[in-house]
Formats: C-alpha cells, structure tokens, sequence
C-alpha cells in the first residue's frame, strides 16, 4: 500500500556547491553542480546577465595581469601587460563603447612573467622580477635600474615592499621612507632562509606585512628592524595574484584551498565544500562543472573581488574556470562557471573599479586573443547557459520505490527542469521547458511529474532572460550596474513523493 | 658623516660595476671602498628580524642581488 506523500523542501537561501561529500549526504539546499546562476542578496539563484565585450586588445596576444590605475586627477586608467611584451592603457573602458581603445605604455618588456602593480604617490609602480622596477603617472614611464629585481609589492607603514627575487628567493626589501625611487642598501631581511621554495606573495595589514612561502606564513611586525614570525606551519600562497582583499578580510589560494588570513594565527581554510579542487587525488569529470587545480599554472591564478563575492580565475592548458565565494551570505555559497570565451582561455584576469557617482564595475581581460568585456554589462538579450543540480534524493530509504508526484518551484521567468533518476546521470525526463507563470514577482509553478524512481535529482537550467540591474542615478556606466533582479530565477523548491515499498522483480 | 641608512643601492651598484669592470672581487672591493667612504663601519652592526649583523657582512651579502654589468 502506498504510504503518506512526504515533501522535501528545499528553501531558501541556497547553499552552493557542495562536493566534499556523498552525493546522497548533501543538505537539501546544497548543490551537486552550480555553473553559471548567481546569488542576490537573499541567496536566491538567478541568471546573471551576459558579460559585454569591450574588443580585442591586439590581435594574436593574451593577458598576462591587469591593474585599475585610479587617480585624485585624471580619467581612470586600465593598465595590462600583454604576451607580446607591451604596457597599455585604456581609459574609454568605463564608458559604454563596444570597442575599447588603447595606448602603448612600453614594449620589449617579458612576455611570461606578470607586471604586479601598486598604485602609491600619483604613480603606478610596477615590477615582474625581469625588468627594470618602473613607474607610471598616467603620461611618462620611469624605471629603476639598481632598485631590486623583485615581482611582489606591497605597500605598508608608508613604504614600498618588494619581494620575488629570483637571486634571493627568501629575501623582502623595503624602499626609503615614502620613496620608491630609493631602495636603501641595508633595508632588506631573509624570512627562513633556504628553508623551502622561497616567498610566493605579500600582503599588508592594519599590523603586520604578511609574507606567504608555498607552504608556510609568515609576518614582519616592525618596520625598522623587520623583527617578524611564522604565523602558519601548514599553509602558504600558490599565487601573489590570488591574495585579494574582500570586505575587510584577506583571501588566498593555498595547495589546500582558499583561505582566509586571520591576522597572527594561522588562516582559515574556507572552501571546504570544494575541497576536491585542490586534492591530487580526486579528478574531475566536467559533468560536475570543474576540473581539478593544474597545478602547472597554479602561479597564475588570479583573485578578485565585486560586490558581495570573491572570485578567482583557475587557468589551465585547455580551459578556465572560475570559483565564486559569497562569504556574506548565510550558507557562505560557491559556485564555478566558465568564461565565455573558453576553451580558448589561456588565462583570465579580473579588477573591479568603483568610479564617484557611479556603481562598481567588474572588468576581465582573458582569452587568447586577449579579449576586455565588462562583466555583467551586457545586452539585455544576451544570456549564460545557467545550470543547478541537486542533490540525490532517497527520503534515507536507497532500495524503496517512489512515486514523485510534483514539483513545484517558487521562481520568476523561463527555466526548464529535469528530473534525473536512480544515480544515473543519463537517465532523466524533461518534465517542464520554458516553465513561465509570466509574472514578474515570484510565484509558484507546481509540475505534475508522474515519475517512479528509487532516487531522484533535479537538474533546473536556464538560458533566457538574463538578470537586470536596476539603474538609480545617470546614465553610461551606471546604467549598467546596481542593485540585483534576477529575471530568471529560483527561490524555492517543494518534491512531494509517495512511498511505495520495495519492488519485486 | 652620512648615516649608514642612506647608503643606497645606487651607490652600491656603482661599486659593483666598479668592481666587475677592473675584474676585482666584488665583495672585496665593496668592503673596501665602503671602509675608505665610512670611517667606523666596520664596527657597526644592525638588527635584522632576530638577529644582529656586521653592516659590512650585510652590505656584500647582498651584492649578488645587483644587476650584472655596468
């Protein structure tokens, strides 16, 4: 005999990826496979909008870093180091141009080895470790020959610090006081010297500089005698690139995921739920929308940061990713997606400019050629393939036959929704496409699925109307970007199942 | 007298091509010219981190750290 319908709820707001466990363990409201959707403010899931593309750079080159140059006098300047060895700028990228237009800084400089940028005294100053330290007042270039060959800067207690020379791989050095044209002979210090692989980034605090090796932590407290301390045995930097600053707190990519500095212990290790990424074991199938770190180019990831998430671009030899994290949220969601550009993505870089008066951008340079798009700025037409997967479904009974009686979803605009059956990825029925009640608020859709199966997982995808962001004041740019509305979106999900016992076969 | 703070790397680049340009050890030469230039120096020490240095040592340990040629 049939037993009572039971309901699984699945509410908001919705968890993100989680792949650190059994598929049939996760919480209702967490995600197998998350590519594409993002979260509003309420962890609701929603069709971002497209990326808009600003052209290509130059023709045949990729990006090798990027850097927001925003001054007290002067347009705002997009600085990028491109393969073919060259400097440029562009200061039409924040207007709604479909081409952006750019001006060689210099040529001839390293075609592997990334430009770090500070912007400090009305100048950027730049090094890679190959070149000459140089600087940059948004007219004139300068460089430095005897200053040292370092790649990494920071800036703390008002000076430049520099480390990522080669030479001296374990080595900071600090510029005079409020002069990084002058590097004092005797203003260096070796952090562990030849005790690992040497430094892998730095960063500053309210109170310390943070020096990262590949597998250790460490921080300079005192600026005169440079009197500093391991802070973490078990964790380094992967990448200087991938330290990035994200409502206050500092996040950066180690060999055993992102982490969060926590000033004088050792950091915290946040990605917990994505945890396979970064294990050697655990290989990928792209069906769950992520491919393993390549640790060949684990140098070259590049962190991010934009309104309420931090993001970092993963390259490979064959295509890109990115991982998102939502720290403010309450669940704390990732997700990934891909670039719309791959799989010709070599690389991605991504900076986030806030102009006066208008709202913050979100710009990324990537593909091969390197191609500039303003994410989130596109057509209203324009649309991402978006996808979400639950988790498996058993009601905790794996060999009782069920009867899924409906679906109903608390959603806005068209999506589509599959039910998958029994573990098997292949086995699956389209019970609903273009599922569109046409109201513009939420509202609920209920599917009569009519499905048997011992286990279940719903697969919602989406590539029609993308997500609107309402525009409160001007015109350019700031009609482009604000406050989030997704068109197409999910809220909430109810299954209503009946039990129907064992099947004999 | 300058202050040993405000040697720079300038000067001691200029030193280091000094030295490699005349085929003299660099160190050597370095330790020299700093002693001639510094009356003193070779008695002075500075802290780095948790430990303290002879300027001098700490000055040519880091000369390879310098460009090559001049």
């Amino acid at each position: 005999m049939p037993q009572a319908a039971k309901e699984l709820r699945i509410p908001p707001p919705f968890a993100g990826i989680n792949l650190a466990t059994g598929v049939d363990k996760l919480q209702p409201h967490e995600a197998l496979n998350l590519r594409g959707f993002e979260f509003d403010e309420y962890g609701t899931l929603g069709v971002p909008r497209a990326p808009k593309s600003l052209g290509t750079v130059v023709v045949g080159q990729k990006v090798l870093s990027a850097h927001i140059f925003q001054r007290s006098v002067g347009a705002t300047q997009l600085i990028i180091h491109l393969d073919d060895g060259s400097l440029r700028f562009s200061t039409d990228f924040l207007t709604s141009s479909t081409v952006a237009t750019w001006t060689t800084i210099a040529t001839g400089l390293s075609t592997t080895k990334p430009f770090h940028y500070i912007t400090w005294l009305s100048k950027v100053w730049m090094a890679n470790g190959v070149n000459d330290f140089r600087s940059w007042d948004g007219a004139a270039s300068a460089t430095f020959a005897s200053a040292p060959k370092g790649a990494f800067l920071a800036l703390w207690r008002d000076t430049m610090w520099m480390s990522g020379d080669t030479t001296n791989p374990d080595r900071i050095y600090q510029c005079a006081a409020g002069d990084p044209t002058v590097w004092p002979a005797l203003n260096f210090v070796d952090i562990e010297k030849g005790a690992s692989k040497g430094i892998t980034g730095i960063t500053s605090v309210e109170s310390s500089l943070v020096t990262f090796k590949l597998l250790t932590t460490h921080i300079i407290y005192d600026p005169v005698e440079y009197t500093n301390r391991r802070i973490d045995s078990g964790k380094g930097c992967l990448s200087h690139f991938s330290i990035v600053g994200h409502m206050g707190a500092i996040y950066f990519v180690s060999h055993l995921g992102v982490c969060r500095f926590l000033g004088d212990g050792p950091s915290e290790i946040v990605s917990d739920k994505i945890q396979p990424m970064f294990d050697d074991l655990y290989v990928f199938g792209t069906a769950l929308g992520a491919q393993a770190l390549d640790t060949d180019r684990e140098t070259h990831i590049w962190g991010f940061s934009f309104e309420n998430f931090v993001g970092w671009y993963i390259p490979s030899n064959s295509w890109s990713q990115y991982i998102k994290y939502f720290p403010s949220l309450p669940e704390k969601p990732w997700l990934f997606g891909t670039p719309t550009e791959v799989p010709s993505a070599n690389k991605s870089v991504a900076v986030s400019v806030r102009e006066p008066g208008e709202y913050q951008q979100l710009y990324r340079v990537g593909g091969s050629p390197a191609i500039l798009v303003r994410e989130y700025g596109g057509d209203i037409t324009d649309a991402l393939a978006c996808e979400w997967s639950s988790a498996w479904f058993d009601w905790d009974m794996p060999t009782e036959e069920k009867y899924v009686d409906m679906v109903q979803i608390l959603h806005r605009g068209p999506l589509d929704v599959r039910i998958k059956r029994n573990y098997d990825d292949d086995e699956f029925r389209e019970v609903a496409t273009g599922l569109d009640h046409g109201e513009p608020e939420l509202q609920e859709s209920t599917i009569y699925t009519d499905e048997y199966a011992r286990s279940i997982q719903l697969y919602i995808s989406s590539t029609a109307n993308p997500g609107e962001r309402k525009s409160l004041v001007g015109s350019g740019v700031s009609g482009l970007a604000s406050i989030t509305r997704f068109q197409s979106a999910i809220a909430a999900v109810t299954v209503t199942a009946q039990l129907l016992g064992k099947m004999r076969r | 007298m300058a202050r040993l703070e405000d040697i720079t790397r300038d000067e001691i680049q200029t030193l280091v091509n000094a030295a490699r340009n005349s085929g003299q050890n660099e160190g050597e030469y370095v330790r020299a010219q700093l002693t001639a230039r510094y009356p003193g120096i070779e008695n002075q020490s500075i802290r780095r981190g948790p430990n303290v240095f002879s300027v001098l040592d700490y000055l040519v340990e880091d000369t390879d750290s310098y460009a090559t040629g001049s």
